[in-house]
């Protein structure tokens, strides 16, 4: 069974009993544990055109598409060096598919940040896309794609609606207040986003050149405690690892810098009140040096967001004892139902839908030869495509190989984590071998 | 609850001096069903005498007021007289072809058939009565020497222990939606309408499924899982009352749980013998149970024998799941089936393949459409989403005192619509709250026949000499209605315990009703 439990609707007439009463202070619990739960940064590109070719891939992964988040977000940005040699940035959905649209495109210096509706798509399985083309007597002329990670929002029915007050002396009604709150659990459970991984990266120079990122990402900002894993092979040279977040923007900011051999697994706290909730930010990894006949090569297990303390202005209680009054007979329970109301109040919107596209890991700019996901181990249903894929978790013996996907009856595959003893929600693992997507569900997506 | 006796005397009559009782039993010789007693058959005329019994069952507590469920049964001794006329022989013969109820009853044919048994007072020269016991024949036993037949009736959950079904996967639902769901499933007399009567139940029911078991312990698993009692009352109603049913108030004052039915005094009965029965504690409980999932889609069955469908025919065959299912994938042929001739030739293009799922089999029809060659069905499996256990887990709850006493007294209880912590919190401190200490039984023997009396009544017992005077629920009824020496007599044994011992509290929260506050609306388990 899920962490969450579902109720029965309440009615009037009936006895309040501790089971279902726990269960609506247990299940807060649970939707406040998750949504303070770590979030992967996600890895998108920004990329030129490395030769003479015609186009060159920006964005390559997979979505699985839920029936009730249907709206896909993207932004992709083109920066054409010569308005006269036209490049184009293309974000296809169900690419190579029966259904295969053009989601947006621009051939213009500039940003597009929008959002497709999905409706017309069940729910399954499709490959993302985007590229950057330019006609043949363009070839000389740069020009630069960046896809950010899309993501689907929520597009069901269920909405947030806050309990009546249940005051000393209000009548506890089914409509007001207990319906009112199961109808918000709900409402919150359709709100967990599936979890994807982070794309884990090793890379090093291209040439002689004095920096290079070695990855991109994305995040919409909810929480400054930045959690890390980073590892620098060789400082001389003046060789360093720096992790920005805001890179490029107007409130950059490196949260961490290596310049020592060594691997960190740590976190740094962003600066206060700088980056605002619901906005993205580019992260990236920039490997930099003063000798720039110094190769070195970097590596990230992972980046992902956490907060710093627990969110304030939730308040857990403690055991409920059947015979008590159901307001609070003693000292601390008074208001025991008016905190779920409060709760509820603190939980909307702590927790967003985004259902995210998986980049490949096979295409990220890695001179790793296993290229991996990161997880964070949340929910039951592991969603992945590849092969060769072994789950690395523990020590080293704790591992499960994933059954090959193909591209016929098995494009993906479904893997339920809960028959992987030890794998207990927190932890660590990554994916090995040639993943093409991974992300976890809380349930079979339909 | 009781049974509604607007516009009767029977309350007053119950307890008057000179009362004349009444008794009328009714046989469905001719298969009319419920619903249609007044075309049933009228055997009161040949009655010798009648006794009967309901009890509390279930949980292992014979009085606990609550339960898996409540038994009734009714014997009935009558004269089998010789017939005359067209007839010949003894009347309630099941040889005797030329019985006027042969048809009826001859060959074994009596076992099931409907029958009721009503008993009152006449008001005046009204007959009053109300029904004691409403359901089937369970046996005919003929004394030749006596010319009397004994016949033992049991009430109408003697269909639902003798229906076997099984169901799709029923998920998220309400006890209440359970149990119309399997009820319907009955081989005979499903209840229809106004035959039957649920409470919700309290707690949601994640994933149910009848595996071919008999539908009348189905039901007791599902009341025991709320905390409550499933039976057939005395006027064939089906009941599901959860655990919350007793100390909830009503409209109709005799069906409300609050309200004392009926209080007994001391000119009422010949006897009252209070006891504590060490047999009662359990002050230990455990409650086991197994968390659910739904998994992913995933061969739930594989075939072992390679079956053979002859040409332009079909077969059908049951697939046992591995797991219970949600549902079953559309066979994908070449993936999840081939067949071909004993000769090699592939013939699985002319295979279709017709599943009927049930949450624990899936019956599947295999057509072959080829008219030359038999097919060989080399390869069959069925992929679904099973529904996985987790390790079982113990909830325990003890009272050190109790144990100190009583020595430890341990209940096991294993449900398996018991599936979260919470609920097996509920259960088990539920039966440890009621059974630590032995609740107060009392019997009261030979009091005058309350017809509309049933097990889990509010009663009231007021007695000096004993200093009791309190309310009690009805565990147990044993009836009896015989002639006696000096006119008819219609009796009652009722064991009962104390509702206090039950329920400890009076001012559980009722939704719609209670403040929030801090003296209004305790809390149930």
């Amino acid at each position: 069974m899920s962490d969450f439990v579902r109720l029965q609707a309440f009615t009037d007439g009936e006895i309040l009993s501790k089971v279902p009463y726990s269960t609506l202070f247990d299940n807060d619990g649970y939707f406040h544990g998750l949504a303070d739960a770590w979030n992967p940064v996600q890895n998108g590109v920004a990329r030129g055109y490395l030769g003479t070719e015609e186009s060159i891939v920006i964005y390559d992964g997979y979505h699985v598409l839920a029936s009730d988040a249907q709206t896909l977000n993207y932004t992709i940005d083109l920066i054409n060096t010569d308005a006269g040699h036209a490049s184009t940035i293309t974000l296809y959905y169900d690419y190579g598919g029966a259904g295969q649209v053009t989601v947006d495109s621009r051939n213009t210096t500039g940003t597009t940040t929008d959002t497709y509706d999905l409706s017309a798509f069940s729910a399954g399985f499709y490959r993302v896309y985007c590229v950057l083309t330019r006609a043949a007597g363009s070839t000389a002329y740069q020009a630069y794609g960046t896809c950010y990670p899309p993501y689907t929002t929520y597009t069901g029915a269920k909405s947030f609606a806050a309990a009546s007050a249940s005051a000393d002396g209000t009548v506890g009604t089914a409509a007001d207040h207990f319906n009112a709150w199961r109808a918000n659990q709900l409402y919150f459970y359709d709100q967990l986003s599936s979890h994807p991984p982070f794309n884990s990266v090793r890379r090093g120079y291209n040439a002689s050149e004095s920096e290079l990122v070695i990855w991109y990402g994305w995040i919409v900002h909810k929480f400054r405690r930045i959690r890390y894993r980073a590892w620098l092979r060789e400082n001389a040279g003046g060789n360093v690892l720096t992790l920005y977040y805001d890179y490029g923007g107007a409130n950059e900011y490196a949260f961490a810098t290596l310049d020592t051999e060594t691997e960190v697994e740590t976190y740094a706290d962003l600066p206060d009140a700088t980056f605002a909730p619901g906005s993205a930010y580019l992260v990236a990894a920039v490997i930099s040096r003063t000798d720039t006949g110094q190769d070195t090569d970097a590596r990230l297990r992972y980046i992902m967001e956490s907060p710093v303390a627990a969110t304030a202005g939730y308040t857990s209680l403690g055991t409920l004892v059947a015979g008590q009054y159901v307001f609070g007979d003693t000292a601390g329970e008074g208001t025991r139902a008016e905190l779920l109301t409060a709760n509820q109040a603190n939980l909307e919107g702590r927790l967003v839908r985004r259902d995210y596209a998986v980049r490949k890991a096979s295409y990220s700019d890695t001179a790793e030869s296993t290229w991996m996901y990161w997880m964070c181990h949340r929910h039951p249903l592991l969603y992945y495509r590849g092969q060769n894929l072994v789950l690395k978790y523990g020590n080293a013996n704790d591992y499960v190989t994933l059954p090959d996907t193909d591209d016929g009856d098995n494009r993906y595959r479904i893997y339920d984590l809960r028959q992987v003893d030890g794998l207990i929600r927190g932890v660590h693992y990554h994916i090995e071998g040639t993943p093409e997507y991974a992300a976890e569900f809380k349930e079979v997506v339909t | 609850m009781a049974q509604d006796i607007t516009g009767t005397a029977l309350a007053a009559n119950s307890v008057a001096q000179g009362a004349k009782p009444v008794i009328q039993v009714l046989f469905d010789w001719a298969d009319d069903g419920f619903g249609n007693e007044g075309d049933w058959t009228d055997e009161t005329t040949y009655l010798k005498s009648a006794s009967g019994r309901s009890r509390a069952v279930g949980w292992g507590k014979s009085l606990a007021g609550i339960g898996v469920g409540v038994a009734d049964d009714a014997t009935l001794v009558f004269n089998n007289v010789e017939e005359t006329g067209g007839n010949s022989g003894f009347r309630f013969s099941q040889t005797n072809s030329n019985g006027s109820l042969y048809a009826s009853i001859g060959e074994g044919a009596a076992r099931g058939k409907r029958a009721a048994v009503k008993l009152g007072y006449y008001n005046g020269a009204t007959p009053q009565s109300v029904y004691m016991l409403k359901g089937y024949l369970e046996s005919l036993q003929e004394n030749y020497r006596d010319r009397q037949v004994t016949i033992t009736l049991r009430d109408r959950a003697m269909a639902a222990a003798l229906s076997k079904h099984a169901t799709t996967l029923q998920e998220n639902q309400t006890a209440a939606q359970y149990l119309t769901t399997i009820a319907a499933l009955m081989d005979r007399d499903p209840p229809g309408a106004g035959e039957y009567s649920y409470d919700t139940g309290y707690v949601l029911l994640p994933y149910a499924w009848l595996e071919d078991e008999p539908i009348w312990k189905e039901m007791g698993l599902v009341a025991e899982s709320q905390g409550g009692r499933i039976w057939f009352d005395h006027a064939g109603v089906l009941r599901f009352e959860d655990g919350t049913h007793f100390v909830r108030a009503r409209a109709d004052a005799w069906r409300n749980p609050l309200v004392s039915q009926f209080t007994f005094t001391t000119d009422d009965f010949q006897a009252l013998n209070p006891h504590y029965n060490p047999e009662e504690v359990v002050n230990h409980v455990i409650v086991e149970y197994s968390p659910k999932y739904e998994s992913y889609v995933q061969v739930v069955y594989t075939a072992a024998e390679t079956f053979i469908v002859p040409p332009s025919g079909s077969i059908t065959i049951r697939c046992e799941h591995r797991y219970p299912v949600a549902s079953v994938a559309t066979p994908v042929a070449s993936t999840d089936f081939k067949a071909g001739t004993a000769g090699g030739t592939d013939l699985t293009g002319d295979i279709t393949l017709t599943l009927t799922t049930k949450a624990i089999y899936t019956d599947v029809q295999i057509e072959n459409a080829n008219a030359d060659y038999a097919a060989y069905i080399y390869k069959l499996q069925l992929r679904g989403y099973p529904v996985l256990s987790e390790q079982p887990i113990k909830y325990e709850c003890e009272d050190a005192t109790s144990i100190a006493r009583h020595g430890r007294q341990t209940m096991r209880v294993a449900n398996p619509y018991i599936l979260s912590y919470r609920h097996a919190q509920n259960v088990g401190d539920l039966l440890l709250a009621r059974f630590k200490d032995p609740p107060l039984l009392i019997e009261l023997a030979g009091v005058p026949g309350v017809p509309y009396l049933e097990p889990g009544d509010r009663i009231t017992v007021t007695e000096t000499k004993t200093g009791i005077n309190t309310a009690f629920f009805i565990g147990e009824i044993d009836w009896r209605f015989d002639p006696g020496g000096g006119g008819l007599i219609f009796k009652e044994n009722i064991q009962a315990v104390r509702a206090s011992d039950m329920y400890p509290h009076t001012d559980y929260f009722v939704l719609g009703t209670s403040e929030f506050g801090d003296a209004d609306g305790r809390l149930f388990w």
